[in-house]
């Protein structure tokens, strides 16, 4: 390396503490991610007006019937490895990423699809997870339960609405996934405390091996009920938009509940088995489920997500979980346009 | 000081032997439900089985909302699909709903343990779990 390279290295170093420490003046740090996500988001809206200012046009039907599928799945399989990468799952993206850069397909088919891809995910990774102790069928299956009642009723009144309305709201949700993703950190595991109400009767607690500490941690969780109260409206979430729930079911489990994140995670996917499925059913039996899509979508999304474990150990899982967070920005920003009729 | 560390023991291990059944069967579900789903959308996108809605022409349609889509295609809703098994798009969507049994299929595969474990209050869980898909699989939903 050489001095100038050095020197201009320094002084760059320099100019970004200096701006850290203005920005520490202006901003108390807990803010600045939220700051940064605003910053970005006005940033994506103005880039994505200047676009259609410019002539440019959504995808169309034009072309070759059989190039539709092709283009799903391969979307779907750079969704699956992005998914992974990030550490998300790649039903979060499936519906706002096809709203947002085609119009081609309608929602109500895309949502039907986002379903079967959260779901579909869910069975390949929930197996080995409920098989180690991870995920946990006591603490998942009753939220479950909860969630996809809701779920049934967020699925026909997602049917019912106007689709700008179904638009403009997907845009919220989306922006509002992107602002957790930004703001919410793990919380430490609640002490133990003795069972009490539903934990008792349900005999919900577990362990788990922590590999990375060799440890056996033993959980339980606490406020049961806040959490299934939560999770109902997580299901009504989930069957509207056809988005997975993930990204909410891991806060509620963890923040709330206090289980381990380890566990929230991999629990997330239990409640994933019974919730998309139940909204799945009420799209299936509307007539919503198109195979040329929905199949497609699944394999991309499974094939994605074998790819993206590959790669785990090359990525740089902060610099991704930006990217997938800017997608989110920008198909939640193009929902919101779309449902505003802009 | 035995006797409660045995219970414990034991309830850990009737938790395990109830996850090893889930996971078993989500395993092998989703392996015959996923091929399955796969060699249909092959009979489909081949044409080597007559569908009920051509690709070409669903994929100019799929942009309508889905009261249009239906009335332009008419292609038949949930179970009224299976009464037309002969085309290969409908037996894609067989497929589909195949994945959805893999998760019931699941649930009930618990129910002899539960039983056998005397677990009432998580039996009663699984129980509207499994009400609940057969209310949306089969009630009338407006």
């Amino acid at each position: 390396m050489s001095v100038y390279s050095c020197r201009i290295g320094t002084v760059a170093s320099a100019k970004a503490s200096a701006m850290a420490r203005v920005a520490a003046r202006i901003m108390p740090h807990r803010w600045r991610p939220a700051a940064l996500v605003f910053a970005g988001a006005a940033c994506v809206l103005i880039a994505d007006r200047a676009v259609l200012a410019a002539g440019g046009a959504p995808l169309d039907a034009s072309g070759p019937w059989w190039l539709w599928p092709l283009l799903v799945f391969l979307v779907c399989a750079a969704l699956g490895v992005l998914a992974v990468l990030g550490g998300i799952g790649g039903s979060v993206m499936f519906v706002p990423v096809l709203t947002g850069f085609t119009s081609v397909i309608h929602i109500d088919f895309l949502r039907a699809a986002g379903l079967m891809v959260a779901f579909t995910g869910a069975l390949a990774a929930a197996p080995s997870l409920i098989r180690q102790g991870l995920a946990n069928i006591r603490l998942g299956m009753p939220a479950a339960l909860i969630a996809s009642v809701t779920a049934i009723a967020g699925a026909m009144v997602g049917l019912a609405m106007p689709s700008n309305l179904v638009q403009l709201s997907l845009g919220l949700i989306v922006l509002a996934m992107a602002f957790f993703m930004v703001l919410v950190r793990p919380t430490r595991v609640a002490p133990e405390s003795a069972p009490r109400g539903l934990t008792r009767l349900l005999r919900i607690e577990g362990y788990y091996r922590d590999v990375e500490r060799n440890l056996r941690v033993t959980w339980r969780p606490r406020r049961a009920g806040a959490g299934l109260a939560l999770f109902s409206l997580v299901g009504v979430m989930g069957g509207m938009f056809g988005v997975g729930s993930g990204w909410a079911n891991v806060p509620v489990f963890n923040l709330v509940m206090g289980v381990p994140l380890k566990v929230a995670v991999a629990t997330s996917q239990v409640l994933m088995l019974a919730v998309a499925p139940t909204a799945a059913l009420v799209y299936f039996r509307h007539g919503a489920m198109l195979p040329l899509l929905v199949i497609p979508a699944v394999l991309g999304m499974t094939i994605g997500a074998r790819i993206g474990a590959r790669l785990l150990f090359l990525a740089r899982p902060a610099l991704i979980r930006k990217l997938v967070i800017a997608i989110l920005i920008f198909a939640g920003l193009r929902a919101l346009t779309r449902g505003l009729g802009l | 000081m035995k006797a409660p560390a045995a219970a414990r023991d034991n309830r850990a291990q009737q938790r395990a032997a109830l996850q090893r059944r889930v996971a078993q069967v989500e395993r092998w579900g989703t392996r015959v439900a996923l091929t399955f789903a796969i060699g249909a959308l092959a009979l489909y996108m081949t044409g080597a089985l007559a569908p009920y809605v051509p690709a070409a022409r669903l994929v100019t349609l799929w942009g309508e909302d889905l009261s249009t889509f239906r009335a332009q295609t008419g292609l038949p809703a949930g179970w009224d699909s299976f009464r037309h098994l002969r085309h290969s798009d409908m037996i894609a969507i067989a497929g589909i709903v195949s994945l959805i049994l893999v998760t019931i299929l699941a649930y009930v595969a618990l129910l002899p343990q539960l039983v056998r474990q005397r677990d009432w209050a998580f039996l009663v869980v699984v129980l509207l779990q499994l009400a609940v898909f057969l209310a949306v699989a089969l009630l009338p939903l407006g």
